[in-house]
């Protein structure tokens, strides 16, 4: 398993960022306190951390400004807010502008353990609607990218794959040999939990395709060799929205 | 020429000179003179006391008397005898004196001789005689004059002279004498109105036209004012030829008599023009059972139709036929009962002519009687009091109607309907009708809405089926409505244009029927009456017209309270709802403030628990994992911590949820769904039977999605509380006047009465857990999003709370 670097938990409440310190310590992930704004800022220009954790209303900088903070610097870094006050417009617009979830004391720690699953994972599959040849392509690419892409030639190879914490896959489809939507429904019954993107050649028949995706959570991705930037950027997205969903109600998807 | 003795009274006192007069005297022829002689006058006197004297032969020169005196000594004893006096030759002026003043003759001694003295002796018996006859008859002539009050005037026609008496001056206030005794002197003073007629009067009569002079003019008399005389005369002197030659006359004054006759004739003028004028007929009648008339005034005409000579000795027509036969016998007897007492009668009748002429007369009268109250006739005045009469029943109407008005308008009647029933029997009863009836015609002034008959007309006449029609196909009872203007029909039977009754309708034979105008002019009520006994006139007109009139006034008004009240109540009910919303905005006010504090409180209590419980809930999550192997009892009571951290979570989200609402973000949701994502948030429990009923296919509904699955989601823990026992959960959905109605139905304990209606106050709540804001909360939130949420319970059987959403944007 990769090695994650720590969560810092900020919280002006001392005993709030000691269990929730001690909780995730226990869980196996590295996770450091500060008790105010400015000591979070500190510590994240010291060293990078996987993910913020804060309290909104604190002495000094509160939450959201303290995200306005780290953004300028981390824009990648995941920031879940935790507030023991009923959301009002500041804490809405923080959402617009890139928190990925503003929870209700006391946490659901639960969802928010499943959420640090996932992000440690950091898990993807790419569905590739094309030739064998242009999946080798697309593999090459990505390993040049930083991705570290396995092919995958069934679906039932799928679970086993994740399960060994392969982070990205590589998978052809031949759907021109079966109907599309099951294909889709097969592998979110797989791989719940896991961002799914499908690389598609686009003509007019394949819309539809598109459409029944996007009713499983997968995204279409109309392939052009040029633009892998925009792979990159529709993985991300998926991933913040499997977080947003892991953190709200403790489920992959809306 | 047949003589007598005559005896002689010689008064001598020298006894030769009579023993000489003896002897001539009685030598005289027979029947001769006795004579008596006396010396002295004293026994002269004497003597002649004694009467049986019927001649004085005096000598004025006596021992006891001297001259005149003893001629006044002897004619004042004996004046109606005749004397004749001895004179003496040397001085004749004693005896002539005493002829002048009465006596007959003288005669001197010397001269005498025997028939001389006879002679003379007899001469002065019967001139004496003569004398004394026209003395006498001048005395009875004055007296009788006197008597008469009348002046003498004696006309010498052929010198124009005239003696005026005494009396005749006296007449017009003059002394005797006072202004000369002419003819011309009377003819000035006469009136100059009166001259020339006077003047011809005497000429006509002169000249043989009269046969008698008798004239009355007036004269002037010495005070200026003028007398009216009554002047006769006759001629009693002519000469051989006939022509007048002495003119005697009277003259009396009549001034008196003039004016009393003139009084008179003015009085029976008057008289005559006053019976005239009277106002009536003035009468004098024969006290019989005919009133047989002996004088009747020209009032008559007027009165009876008969003129005074038809009615005078009943020519035509007796009086008494002329009084209404009703009548006759009470006016008889009462004239009687007065004749009795001799009082005069007053009494008021009615009279009734040949040609149907009916009049009421006052009379009043008396009886005529003599001296000794022997009844000679009657007299009397009948006057046409009939206008009076009439005025007078009249009045007696107008009062019965005006007391009837007030009434009507004192009396608290129940309905429209009873006043005007009783209005109607007023009127039938006043007119003297047998019945009545009184319509409304419809504002359209088309149709007649047939409204209330008299007691007298329900009983006889059956009531019609229909009771509107219109106004032009009513029979001529309706006549009154459509000429506006009141109609009689005194012979309804036989009228024209009668079209016959309906069925069940009694026999009309008079009628009478008014309409009753609007302001406007326009028609409101026709109201009759029929079967008066005699026929109706203009007073029944005017009083059922008047009394309608009022009568409808009356109904407006009364109609215009019963608006007014109604308007009142409404008013007060208005008053008083509005006072009910005033309450309930109070109340609603009051619970607003009471809620927003809750708010405030309940925001920072919640805030301030939350950072606390998320302590506990970590160290509690730490602990289960920390310790997967601890013992049963240990993983159970961290279980229960967990579990009331949970709760009491719960606790604070709702009281976070009451104290701060969002303003909704409506979308267009299908509430299936979202009933779906509550039960999945809050699952049942087992024992729990959840269905669905009408669920699918429901219109969406424009609401808030979020806010909505927090109520659903509050309905359905609730539910779920009610029935710890278990039950079943119905969720129903249905379409309703526009709007999408979900339904969550439980069957469990139900809520009390008493409680329902504050169920839905903020920290009401019947739970033994639970601070009441789910219900408030809910209601909020549902009609932040423009619905409503109802509720229905019976306690035993359950409860069921719907809620109503819009199905489509709000209008602005």
């Amino acid at each position: 398993m990769k090695v994650m670097p720590p969560i810092l938990v900020v919280d002006d409440d001392h005993r709030m960022v000691k269990t929730l310190v001690d909780l995730m310590t226990v869980k196996g992930f590295q996770a450091e306190p500060a008790y105010d704004a400015q000591e979070a800022l500190e510590k994240i220009r010291a060293k990078p951390y996987a993910c913020l954790l804060s309290d909104v209303r604190m002495p000094g900088q509160d939450g959201v400004a303290l995200y306005r903070q780290v953004r300028k610097h981390h824009p990648h870094m995941p920031v879940v807010l935790m507030t023991a006050y009923a959301d009002d417009d500041l804490l809405a617009q923080s959402l617009k502008e890139g928190v990925m979830a503003v929870l209700d004391k006391p946490l659901n720690l639960g969802n928010f353990l499943s959420f640090l699953s996932f992000l440690r994972r950091e898990q993807s599959l790419v569905l590739i609607d094309g030739s064998r040849a242009f999946c080798k392509t697309l593999e090459k690419i990505l390993a040049g990218r930083g991705y570290h892409p396995v092919c995958l030639h069934r679906l039932e190879e799928l679970k086993a794959c994740f399960e060994q914490d392969v982070q990205t896959a590589l998978f052809q489809l031949k759907l021109q040999d079966g109907q599309p939507e099951e294909v889709f429904r097969r592998i979110r019954q797989e791989v719940p939990c896991v961002p799914v993107v499908l690389a598609i050649d686009f003509n007019k028949e394949k819309s539809i395709w598109i459409e029944q995706a996007r009713r499983y959570g997968i995204y279409a991705f109309i392939y052009r060799p040029a633009e892998m930037e925009r792979l990159h950027k529709a993985i991300t997205r998926i991933r913040r929205s499997i977080m947003g969903n892991l953190l709200e109600n403790g489920k992959c998807q809306e | 020429m047949l003589e007598e003795m005559i005896r002689i009274l010689l008064v001598e006192d020298d006894p030769a000179k009579a023993r000489q007069l003896s002897a001539l005297l009685a030598e005289a022829s027979a029947p001769g003179f006795k004579t008596v002689r006396a010396s002295r006058l004293s026994s002269a006197l004497k003597r002649l006391r004694s009467g049986e004297i019927d001649l004085v032969l005096l000598d004025l020169s006596l021992p006891d008397s001297q001259g005149m005196d003893t001629f006044h000594q002897v004619i004042r004893g004996a004046p109606s005898l005749p004397i004749i006096v001895l004179g003496d030759p040397d001085d004749e002026s004693p005896a002539c004196q005493a002829v002048k003043e009465g006596a007959q003759d003288y005669l001197f001694k010397h001269e005498l001789d025997s028939r001389l003295l006879a002679r003379a002796a007899r001469y002065a018996v019967e001139r004496k005689k003569l004398e004394n006859e026209i003395r006498l008859r001048e005395e009875r002539l004055n007296l009788a004059l006197e008597s008469v009050n009348d002046g003498i005037y004696d006309f010498n026609l052929r010198d124009g002279t005239t003696f005026f008496s005494p009396r005749y001056y006296q007449m017009l206030g003059y002394e005797a004498q006072e202004f000369p005794g002419y003819h011309q002197t009377f003819l000035n003073l006469v009136h100059p109105d009166d001259r020339q007629r006077v003047e011809r009067i005497m000429q006509e009569y002169l000249s043989g036209k009269r046969l008698h002079y008798i004239a009355e003019f007036r004269m002037r008399a010495k005070s200026g004012e003028y007398r009216w005389i009554l002047s006769r005369g006759k001629i009693v002197q002519r000469d051989p030829d006939g022509k007048p030659l002495r003119w005697l006359g009277t003259h009396a004054d009549v001034t008196e008599r003039r004016q009393i006759e003139e009084a008179l004739r003015e009085s029976q003028r008057r008289l005559k023009t006053l019976v005239s004028n009277l106002p009536g007929m003035a009468y004098r009648c024969r006290n019989d059972p005919r009133w047989t008339m002996e004088f009747v005034s020209e009032g008559s005409f007027a009165l009876l139709g008969y003129s005074p000579e038809d009615l005078i000795g009943s020519r035509v027509i007796a009086y008494g036929d002329l009084i209404h036969p009703e009548d006759r016998l009470q006016v008889f007897d009462q004239v009687q009962e007065a004749l009795k007492n001799q009082k005069p009668f007053q009494m008021a009748y009615r009279i009734l002519t040949p040609q149907g002429i009916e009049k009421w007369v006052w009379e009043q009268g008396s009886g005529v009687f003599t001296e000794e109250g022997e009844l000679l006739a009657l007299e009397g005045l009948v006057v046409d009091i009939t206008a009076q009469q009439q005025a007078e029943n009249a009045l007696r109407l107008n009062e019965a109607r005006l007391n009837s008005l007030y009434e009507l308008s004192q009396r608290d009647f129940q309905s429209e309907e009873e006043v005007i029933h009783f209005a109607l029997e007023e009127a039938v009863r006043m007119t003297g009708s047998e019945g009545g009836y009184l319509h409304f015609v419809h504002e359209d002034q088309v149709n007649l809405n047939l409204f209330a008959w008299s007691r007298g007309v329900i009983q006889k006449c059956t009531t019609p089926a229909d009771r509107h029609y219109p106004l032009d196909q009513a029979g001529i009872w309706a006549d009154a409505a459509r000429l506006k203007r009141p109609v009689i029909h005194n012979d309804y039977p036989n009228h024209p244009e009668r079209k016959g009754y309906p069925e069940g309708h009694f026999p009309v034979y008079r009628h009478l029927s008014v309409p009753v105008m609007n302001e406007d002019g326009s028609m409101a009520v026709i109201a009759g009456v029929g079967n008066k006994q005699t026929p109706y006139d203009e007073a029944d007109v005017r009083q059922l017209q008047l009394y309608m009139n009022d009568l409808w006034k009356i109904v407006q008004r009364k109609r215009a309270e019963t608006a007014l009240k109604a308007y009142s109540d409404q008013l007060e009910e208005m008053v008083e709802e509005r006072a009910r919303e005033l309450r309930q905005a109070q109340e609603q006010l009051l619970l607003q403030e009471r809620l927003a504090t809750l708010g405030q409180l309940a925001g920072g209590v919640g805030h301030e628990l939350r950072n606390p419980l998320g302590v506990i809930s970590n160290a509690v999550y730490f602990l289960k994992l920390v310790q997967p192997e601890a013992p049963e009892t240990v993983k159970e009571y961290l279980e229960i911590i967990s579990a009331e951290v949970c709760i009491a979570e719960k606790i604070i989200h709702n009281l976070l949820d009451f104290a701060r609402v969002k303003p909704s973000a409506p979308q267009f949701v299908d509430l299936l769904s979202i009933a779906d994502r509550a039960l999945n948030r809050y699952p049942p429990p087992g024992n729990v039977a959840v269905q669905k009923e009408n669920c699918q296919n429901l219109p969406l509904a424009y609401v808030d999605p979020q806010q909505i699955e927090l109520v659903l989601g509050n309905l359905l823990v609730n539910a779920c509380q009610a029935m710890p026992e278990g039950g079943q959960l119905t969720l129903e959905g249905k379409e309703e006047n526009g709007q999408v109605c979900f339904s969550v139905r439980d069957t469990g304990c139900g809520i009390p009465p008493d409680d329902l209606p504050r169920l839905f106050e903020p920290l009401f709540t019947t739970k033994l857990h639970g601070i009441g804001l789910g219900l408030p909360t809910s209601k909020k939130l549902v009609e932040a999003n423009g619905g409503s949420i109802q509720v229905e319970s019976s306690p035993g059987k359950g409860s069921v709370f719907t809620l109503c959403l819009p199905t489509q944007a709000a209008q602005p």
